[in-house]
C-alpha cells in the first residue's frame, strides 16, 4: 500500500511565503519603523524641494534683524547674521540627504567589493585588508575624519584651481563646493571599513556552511553559487548596515561642521548652525534647538529604520 | 490494579501566533501505570515535545493548555499555581533532555548543578547533597565521581553527559519520567548503554517513563506500551506487541514499514509515506492522515474527525477505515 | 599559558600599529603644509626670509625621503617623543601636552563608563525580561532617542533645561575643577548617554539569548525558582558578552569626547585633539590620533583578556 509513491492529493501544507515579502510584512508591524519611515520619506522630500519650500533665500543675510526671535516674518527666527533659520534649516536638510547617499552609496559599494574580494581571494589579499580594516577602525572615526579633512583641504584647493584653470568650470571656485567633496572623501574613507568587514565576515560564513558545500558537490560553478546563494544571504545583513549607515553619514557630517572641518558657512548644514550658537546658549537656545532637534530627529529615524529592518531581515534575531 | 502514575485526558495545548493558532496538541489522553514504559512516537513536530512540556507545565509563551486535565499521582497540575507546581519539578516528574550539551549551564561545574534541586527540593545541606551528588553520578556510570564533580559540561563526553542528565532527572526521585529523545544525538554503541540505563533505573526505582521518540525499533525494543501521534493527535495506542504485530492505522503501517530491516532484499525500493506533515495552522476538518492515506474515503476520512475506537484488548485506533474493518470483523 | 596568549596577542599589534601610525603620519606629511616656511614667518614676524628658512630646512630635516622621517618619528616616539605642538602658544612637546591631558580624560571617561554600565545594563536585563511588552518598547525606545541625539546637541540642550530652566543642577561651571566637583556631573552624564543605546540593546540581546537556551529550560524543569533561575543560570552567561560591549564603549566616549570637552571646556584629551586638529597642528594630531588609537587597541585587548578569564569554555593559548 505505502510502495505506491503517487502524487496522492495533499492538504495544503504551508502557505508559500517568500523571504522579502516576509520581511516586508514584518517590517510594516513595527510602528517606529513606520514612523521613521515616514519621517525619512518626509526629509527626502524636503531635500529636494528645498529650494522651493524655503521662504527666503538661505544666504541672505538682513542685518536688522539679527538673531531675531520666531515670529511672522521670520516663522523660526533668525541667526547670527540675519539670514532666516527656517530656510537654512531646509538647506541644512539638504545638504544632510545628500552626504547620507553619497556616503552610503561610496562605502557600500567599496565595503561590498572589497569585503567579498578579502573573502573570497584569501592569502595576503585578505590578510592586508584584515590589517588595514582594523587599523583604520581602531581610530575615533571623527577624528580621523577631521583629520583627514584638514590634511587634504590645501591639496584639493590646489587641484580646484587648477581644474578651473584647465576647463573654466564655475563650481570648482565655489568653496562650498569644494567643502562637501572634502566630506565625501574623509568620511567614505573612514567609513568602508565598517562595511567591508561585515561582508567579509558573511562570505566567509556562509562559505562554510554545508549549504554551499552541497552545492559544489553537484557541481554548481562558482559565480552561480555566489549570485544564487551567497549575495542574498548577505545582502539582509547589507541592507539592514545601509540604512544605519545613513543615519551615521548625516551624524558625521553634521559633527565635522561642528567642529568646523566639514561644511562651512555660508554653506548651511545643521551641524555649523549649532556651532555658531553654542556660545550664546543661555540668551538664544531656539538657535541652538531648532537644528539640534531636527537632526536628532532624522538620526533617531533612521534608527528606527535600520532596527525594523533588522528585525525583518533577519529571523534569527526576530524573538516572538 | 497498579495506580497510574499520570492519566492525561484530553490535553489540548495551542500556540497563540502572530500567524494563527497552532494545535499543537489535539485531545490527547493516556495513561502511565507505576513502573511502566510507555512510547510516544511520531515524527518530528508531531506534538510530542510539546506533550510532555504540557505535563511539566513548561509551555513558553504564546502557548497555553487549553483543555483537558493532567493527573500526576491522582492530582490534577494544569489548574495548579505556578509555585506549587515547582515543588512537584523534580520530586514528582523529570526530564531527560535531548541535547544534553545544551541542556546543562555551561559555565556551572556539574557538581553544583546536581546539588542545587537536592538543597531546594530534598533540603539537604551542602555536604548531604555533595554525598548523594556523587553516589548519583556513581550509579549512572560515571567512574571517578568526585573529582568528575568539579568538571564542566563541555569536559565530559557524549555518552558521560547524558548519563549526567538521567543522574539530574533521577535526583529527587520523581515517579515519572519524561525521556525526550534521549539517545537521538549520541552514536549507536552510546545509545544502547544509555537505553539499558533508562530500563535498569525504572526497574529498580519503580518510576514511570514516557519515552518520546521517533525510532520505532527502540520502543518496540522498551516500552510496555506505545502512543503513536500524528499532527498533534494520537493515532493508535495499546500494548507495543499488539500495535507493532497488528498495526490497524495506516499511519502506523506506514512507519513500521519504513523502518529497515536486516533481512530485507537490497533490490527492493525503501517504502515511504507520499506527501508532508500538515501545518498545524490549517488543519482540516477530518483525519490530518487522509490525503497522504492509500485507504482513504473522500467523504468519510476528510470531512470527520474519528475518534478514539477499540479494536482489541486496550488497543484503541483513530480511523473509520481500521474501525469498519474491525465491526466487519465482528460480524 | 595565559602569559603565552598575552604575548601572542601583543605580538600582533605590532603590525597593527605600524599600520596605525603610517596611516597617521602620511595624512600628517600630506597637509602639512609647510612647515619651515610657516616657523620662518612667525619668526620673522610677518616676512619670510629665505636663508632662515633654508636652515629650518636643514634643521628639521625636512627634505629627507619620507620612509626615512617615518622611522625616525616612530623610533623617537618609542623615546616618548612626539615632536612639538608647532602652531600651539610656546610650542610645547607633544608629550608634555598629553601628560596633561589624559588623566583629565581618564578620570571623566571612567566615571562616564560607570555611569552607562550602572544605567544600561539594568535597563537591558529590565528590558528582555519584560520583553515585547511597553516596558521593553519603552526602554529600547528611549535609549534609542537618547543616543540620537549627538553630543554636541545633548550637551546644550541639558544645559539649557537642567541648569536654566529646571535649575535641577547649579550653574554649569565651565572647565575643570575635579571629578569630584558638582560641575562635574553634566559633562559626566551627558557623555556617558552617547553610548546607551548601545549597551542597552546589547545587554538585552544577551540575555534574550540566554533565556532561550536549554539549560534555562532544564533548570527550569528541575523546579528551580525564577529569581534564582536568573541569578544562577541566566545572567553569569548573559554578563559575558556584555563585556565585549564595554571594550567598545570605551570607542565611543573617547569620539564623543572631543565635542564633550570641547563645550564644557574641559582641558582634556579630547581638547586637545580638537585644538590640534583644526589648528592644523600636524605633529600634535598626528600624536593625538596615534595615542588614541592605542587607548582603543588597548581596552579591547583587555576586553579579549577579560573573556578568557571569566569563561570555562575559553582556552587561552590553544
Amino acid at each position: 500500500m505505502v510502495q505506491n509513491a503517487d502524487a496522492t492529493t495533499t492538504w495544503r501544507t504551508t502557505r508559500p511565503r517568500s523571504l522579502w515579502g516576509d520581511a516586508a510584512r514584518t517590517f510594516s508591524h513595527s510602528k517606529a519603523g513606520m514612523f521613521g519611515l515616514i519621517i525619512a520619506v518626509i526629509l527626502f522630500l524636503t531635500a529636494i524641494f528645498a529650494p522651493l519650500l524655503a521662504p527666503y533665500d538661505h544666504l541672505e543675510q538682513d542685518w536688522t534683524q539679527l538673531r531675531a526671535r520666531p515670529s511672522q516674518d521670520h516663522i523660526m527666527g533668525t541667526d547670527e547674521l540675519g539670514r532666516d533659520l527656517f530656510s537654512r534649516l531646509l538647506m541644512g536638510a539638504r545638504t544632510a540627504i545628500l552626504v547620507a547617499i553619497i556616503i552610503t552609496g561610496t562605502t557600500t559599494a567599496i565595503g561590498l567589493v572589497l569585503g567579498s574580494l578579502g573573502a573570497y581571494l584569501g592569502g595576503w589579499f585578505d590578510q592586508a585588508l584584515v590589517w588595514v580594516m582594523d587599523a583604520l577602525m581602531n581610530f575615533p572615526s571623527i577624528w580621523l575624519a577631521a583629520f583627514i579633512s584638514v590634511s587634504t583641504r590645501p591639496t584639493i584647493g590646489r587641484w580646484a584651481q587648477a581644474i578651473y584653470q584647465a576647463t573654466n568650470w564655475e563650481s570648482m571656485r565655489n568653496p562650498v563646493v569644494l567643502d562637501y567633496l572634502i566630506v565625501f572623501g574623509c568620511l567614505g574613507l573612514v567609513g568602508w571599513p565598517g562595511i567591508a568587514r561585515l561582508v567579509r565576515s558573511q562570505v566567509l560564513s556562509i562559505r562554510e556552511r554545508e549549504f554551499i558545500e552541497a552545492q559544489r558537490a553537484i557541481g554548481a560553478p562558482t559565480w552561480w553559487v555566489t549570485t544564487r546563494h551567497l549575495m542574498p544571504n548577505v545582502l539582509g545583513s547589507v541592507i539592514v548596515a545601509m540604512s544605519s549607515s545613513f543615519g551615521n553619514a548625516m551624524l558625521s557630517e553634521s559633527s565635522l561642521s561642528f567642529l568646523g572641518v566639514g561644511i562651512q558657512p555660508p554653506g548651511a548644514s545643521w551641524g555649523n548652525m549649532i556651532a555658531s550658537s553654542v556660545s550664546s546658549w543661555r540668551s538664544d537656545p531656539h538657535l541652538i534647538f531648532m537644528p539640534g532637534i531636527i537632526l536628532s530627529v532624522a538620526v533617531l529615524a533612521f534608527n528606527f529604520v535600520g532596527d525594523a529592518l533588522n528585525d525583518a531581515l533577519n529571523p534569527r534575531a526576530r524573538e516572538r | 490494579m497498579a495506580e497510574n502514575v499520570l492519566t492525561v485526558n484530553g490535553l489540548k495545548t495551542q500556540f497563540f501566533t502572530r500567524d494563527g493558532v497552532v494545535n499543537a496538541v489535539d485531545d490527547l489522553s493516556f495513561e502511565v501505570a507505576t513502573g511502566e514504559m510507555v512510547g510516544l512516537v511520531g515524527e518530528s513536530g508531531c506534538g510530542k515535545t510539546t506533550a510532555s512540556l504540557s505535563i511539566l507545565r513548561l509551555i513558553p509563551k504564546p502557548g497555553k493548555i487549553v483543555d483537558g486535565e493532567i493527573l500526576l499521582n491522582g492530582q490534577d497540575v494544569v489548574p495548579l499555581s505556578e509555585i506549587a507546581m515547582r515543588r512537584l519539578r523534580g520530586p514528582a516528574v523529570a526530564m531527560i533532555f535531548q541535547d544534553a550539551l545544551a541542556a546543562l549551564n555551561p559555565t556551572m561545574k556539574i557538581g553544583a548543578q546536581i546539588i542545587e534541586p537536592l538543597q531546594i527540593h530534598l533540603g539537604m545541606s551542602h555536604n548531604v547533597a555533595r554525598a548523594r551528588a556523587i553516589e548519583l553520578l556513581d550509579h549512572v556510570g560515571i567512574p571517578a565521581a568526585d573529582t568528575r564533580l568539579n568538571e564542566y559540561s563541555y569536559q565530559f563526553s557524549g555518552g558521560m553527559r547524558q548519563r549526567v542528565m538521567i543522574a539530574l532527572a533521577l535526583s529527587c526521585n520523581p515517579q515519572l519520567l519524561l525521556a525526550d529523545e534521549p539517545t537521538t544525538a549520541l552514536d549507536v554503541t552510546i545509545q544502547r548503554q544509555i537505553l539499558d540505563l533508562i530500563v535498569k533505573l525504572r526497574a529498580e526505582t519503580g518510576a514511570g517513563v514516557i519515552l518520546i521518540t521517533h525510532d520505532v525499533g527502540v520502543v518496540a525494543e522498551t516500552c510496555d506500551r506505545v502512543v503513536v501521534m500524528y499532527a498533534g493527535k494520537v493515532v493508535e495506542i495499546g500494548r507495543t506487541q499488539d500495535v507493532f504485530t497488528h498495526p490497524c492505522h495506516p499511519y502506523t503501517r506506514g512507519l513500521l514499514a519504513s523502518t529497515l530491516e536486516l533481512e530485507r532484499s537490497r533490490n527492493r525500493a525503501l517504502p515511504t509515506i507520499p506527501g508532508m506533515p500538515p501545518d498545524l495552522i490549517d488543519l482540516p476538518p477530518g483525519c490530518a492522515f487522509a490525503t497522504r492515506c492509500c485507504e482513504h474515503d473522500e467523504k468519510l476520512c476528510q470531512q470527520q474527525m474519528p475518534s478514539l475506537v477499540s479494536v482489541g484488548d486496550r488497543h484503541y485506533v483513530a480511523c473509520w477505515q481500521a474501525w469498519s474493518r474491525a465491526k466487519g470483523e465482528e460480524n | 599559558m595565559m602569559l603565552r596568549y598575552v604575548l601572542r596577542r601583543l605580538l600582533a599589534m605590532i603590525p597593527l600599529m605600524f599600520v596605525v601610525t603610517s596611516i597617521a603620519f602620511v595624512l600628517g606629511e600630506y597637509g602639512a603644509g609647510d612647515l619651515a616656511a610657516y616657523l620662518v614667518t612667525i619668526r620673522g614676524g610677518g616676512r619670510m626670509d629665505m636663508s632662515d628658512y633654508y636652515e629650518i630646512r636643514e634643521m628639521l630635516k625636512l627634505d629627507d625621503p619620507v620612509m626615512v622621517r617615518y622611522f625616525r618619528w616612530v623610533w623617537n616616539a618609542l623615546h616618548g617623543d612626539l615632536g612639538r605642538a608647532w602652531v600651539t602658544i610656546g610650542q610645547p612637546k607633544v608629550e608634555v601636552l598629553l601628560a596633561q591631558a589624559l588623566p583629565v580624560s581618564l578620570q571623566l571617561g571612567l566615571a562616564s563608563l560607570c555611569v552607562v554600565v550602572m544605567v544600561g545594563v539594568p535597563l537591558g536585563v529590565l528590558a528582555a525580561a519584560f520583553r515585547n511588552t511597553f516596558v521593553d518598547y519603552a526602554i529600547v525606545g528611549g535609549a534609542t532617542v537618547i543616543s540620537s541625539i549627538p553630543g554636541f546637541v545633548l550637551a546644550p540642550i541639558a544645559m539649557v533645561v537642567l541648569v536654566a530652566q529646571l535649575k535641577i543642577l547649579p550653574s554649569v561651571g565651565l572647565g575643570w575643577h575635579g571629578i569630584f566637583s558638582e560641575k562635574a556631573i553634566l559633562p559626566v552624564l551627558v557623555l556617558g548617554m552617547l553610548p546607551i543605546r548601545g549597551v542597552v540593546r546589547y545587554t538585552r540581546a544577551s540575555v534574550l539569548e540566554v533565556l532561550s537556551q536549554d539549560y534555562v529550560r532544564a533548570a527550569r524543569a528541575r523546579g528551580l525558582a525564577e529569581w534564582l533561575v536568573i541569578v544562577r543560570h541566566v545572567l553569569k552567561n548573559a554578563m559575558l558578552p556584555i563585556i565585549t560591549i564595554l571594550g567598545m564603549t570605551a570607542g565611543w566616549l573617547i569620539s564623543g569626547s572631543i565635542f564633550i570637552e570641547r563645550i564644557f571646556n574641559i582641558r582634556g584629551f579630547g581638547h586637545m585633539a580638537a585644538d590640534a586638529i583644526q589648528g592644523g597642528d600636524v605633529q600634535a594630531s598626528t600624536g593625538v590620533l596615534v595615542v588614541s588609537a592605542l587607548i582603543i587597541m588597548t581596552s579591547n585587548l583587555l576586553v579579549d583578556l577579560s573573556y578568557g578569564l571569566l569563561d570555562p569554555r575559553v582556552q587561552l593559548g590553544k
